[in-house]
């Protein structure tokens, strides 16, 4: 999915919305505080972040930005110890590629769609705490973490509150994307810088 | 070892093992020897006063998980762990990620990747994103103080607040973010980004002794762990 003739100004633009949206997740990162608002986090993440993607569909007009930024933003979760991240970042970040490039980056539908479908994955960060919940919350109490915080996350370890999480993250994202276009609206388009 | 010593693909390489290893293996002497390791060569690279800084704060959280987590209870407990336990965590990856980002310049950074034949669509985009991070938090900081002048803090209610706050944080971040990629579009495709051919660097880096020395101290590391787990099975 390359294209031929390398466009500098794409490659540049990715960049900078990444660090924008990298920014936004330290921002989001507060919610790491408790262990219920740290189940939330993909869904601060993802609302604080939609702006920033919105603007990268937009602006960048090629096949693979969209998945630079997915594998980017996942190392940034593994070097930041959400591992499990990773895989299910990059390939919500394909899918939404996929989505979005074949709709001709016009769509704001289908950029939100594509935006809800990645959100979601980031999701997939918690895998562990689902699906091998005993060996996963022994780990988090060897780390040192308290029982409190152990209990309280095993509270929460079940297929309903899984449920509840997914669902918040893509409403999340719908008004992460949503803010981000009114933004647009008020302040850039008039200003003619998009 | 002359500051620069190590190539970017062993940095990398450190920043990765520390990533997957400090959080795969949850034991205290791991994390405390991957932090030794990386302070070590923050003072190898002529950073000692910013080693000791991580050192006191880390030798505190260590203290204080030991010492004063038992005595806590209820939300005060909650809090401290928070910083004494999962922050402290991040910090062996947090300076192995100053280790690397410190000293090394994006032309090398982008050399050393082509050389692990990465494409350049994902090099130039990572290279960028990592020299625009700090200029973020710069800008942050200018709007901080803009708002602070003109107290817009102070209107309105708590919802309508956090709205404009949204607002006058992300408009300037997103017109600064237009322009810069204008700025620096122009001054790459001068250095000819553009190019097809396989670019060239005026500092060709090769593995020298300390990268093997790194490499092979990583491996006996591993070795160490999985030796440490089958004694601890058997």
């Amino acid at each position: 999915m390359k294209t031929k003739n390398t466009n500098g100004k794409d490659l540049i633009t990715t960049g900078i919305y990444t660090a924008l949206y990298i920014v936004a997740l330290f921002a989001a990162s507060v919610a790491n505080v408790t262990p219920l608002t740290f189940m939330f986090y993909p869904a601060v993440a993802s609302l604080l972040g939609g702006t920033f993607f919105l603007m990268l569909a937009i602006k960048v007009k090629n096949s693979f930005s969209i998945i630079v930024w997915g594998i980017i933003v996942g190392l940034l979760f593994l070097v930041l110890g959400m591992g499990m991240a990773l895989p299910f970042f990059v390939v919500g970040a394909v899918v939404g590629q996929l989505i979005i490039a074949k709709s001709g980056h016009k769509s704001l539908g289908m950029i939100t769609l594509a935006y809800i479908i990645t959100s979601v994955c980031s999701v997939g960060g918690y895998a562990q705490l689902f699906f091998t919940t005993d060996s996963y919350l022994k780990e988090a109490s060897a780390r040192g973490l308290t029982d409190d915080f152990v209990n309280g996350l095993s509270k929460y370890a079940t297929g309903t509150f899984l449920a509840v999480i997914i669902l918040v993250t893509a409403a999340a994202a719908l008004c992460g994307i949503m803010a981000g276009r009114l933004i647009m609206k008020k302040h850039l388009v008039k200003a003619g810088v998009i | 070892m002359k500051a620069g010593g190590l190539d970017v693909r062993t940095k990398l390489i450190l920043l990765l093992y520390t990533a997957i290893v400090v959080f795969a293996v949850p034991k205290l002497w791991l994390e405390v020897t991957m932090f030794a390791l990386c302070s070590l060569l923050h003072i190898i690279y002529g950073s000692v006063r910013r080693s000791l800084k991580y050192l006191v704060i880390y030798a505190v959280a260590v203290a204080v998980q030991f010492f004063l987590l038992p005595k806590l209870s209820g939300a005060a407990l909650m809090t401290v762990s928070i910083f004494a336990v999962s922050f402290r965590r991040l910090m062996p990856c947090i300076m192995a990620g100053r280790l690397l980002l410190q000293t090394t310049t994006a032309s090398e950074m982008l050399n050393g990747l082509q050389k692990l034949h990465i494409p350049i669509e994902v090099t130039i985009p990572l290279a960028v994103t990592v020299r625009y991070i700090p200029a973020v938090k710069e800008q942050l900081q200018h709007i901080r103080d803009a708002r602070r002048l003109r107290q817009f803090s102070k209107r309105g209610g708590f919802l309508h607040r956090a709205l404009r706050s949204v607002e006058l944080y992300y408009v300037p971040l997103l017109v600064s973010a237009v322009q810069m990629s204008d700025e620096i579009t122009a001054a790459a495709v001068t250095r000819g980004i553009e190019d097809p051919c396989r670019h060239t660097s005026a500092l060709e880096r090769r593995f020298g002794t300390a990268d093997y020395l790194l490499l092979t101290l990583l491996a006996a590391l591993t070795a160490l762990i999985i030796f440490t787990r089958k004694a601890a099975v058997a």
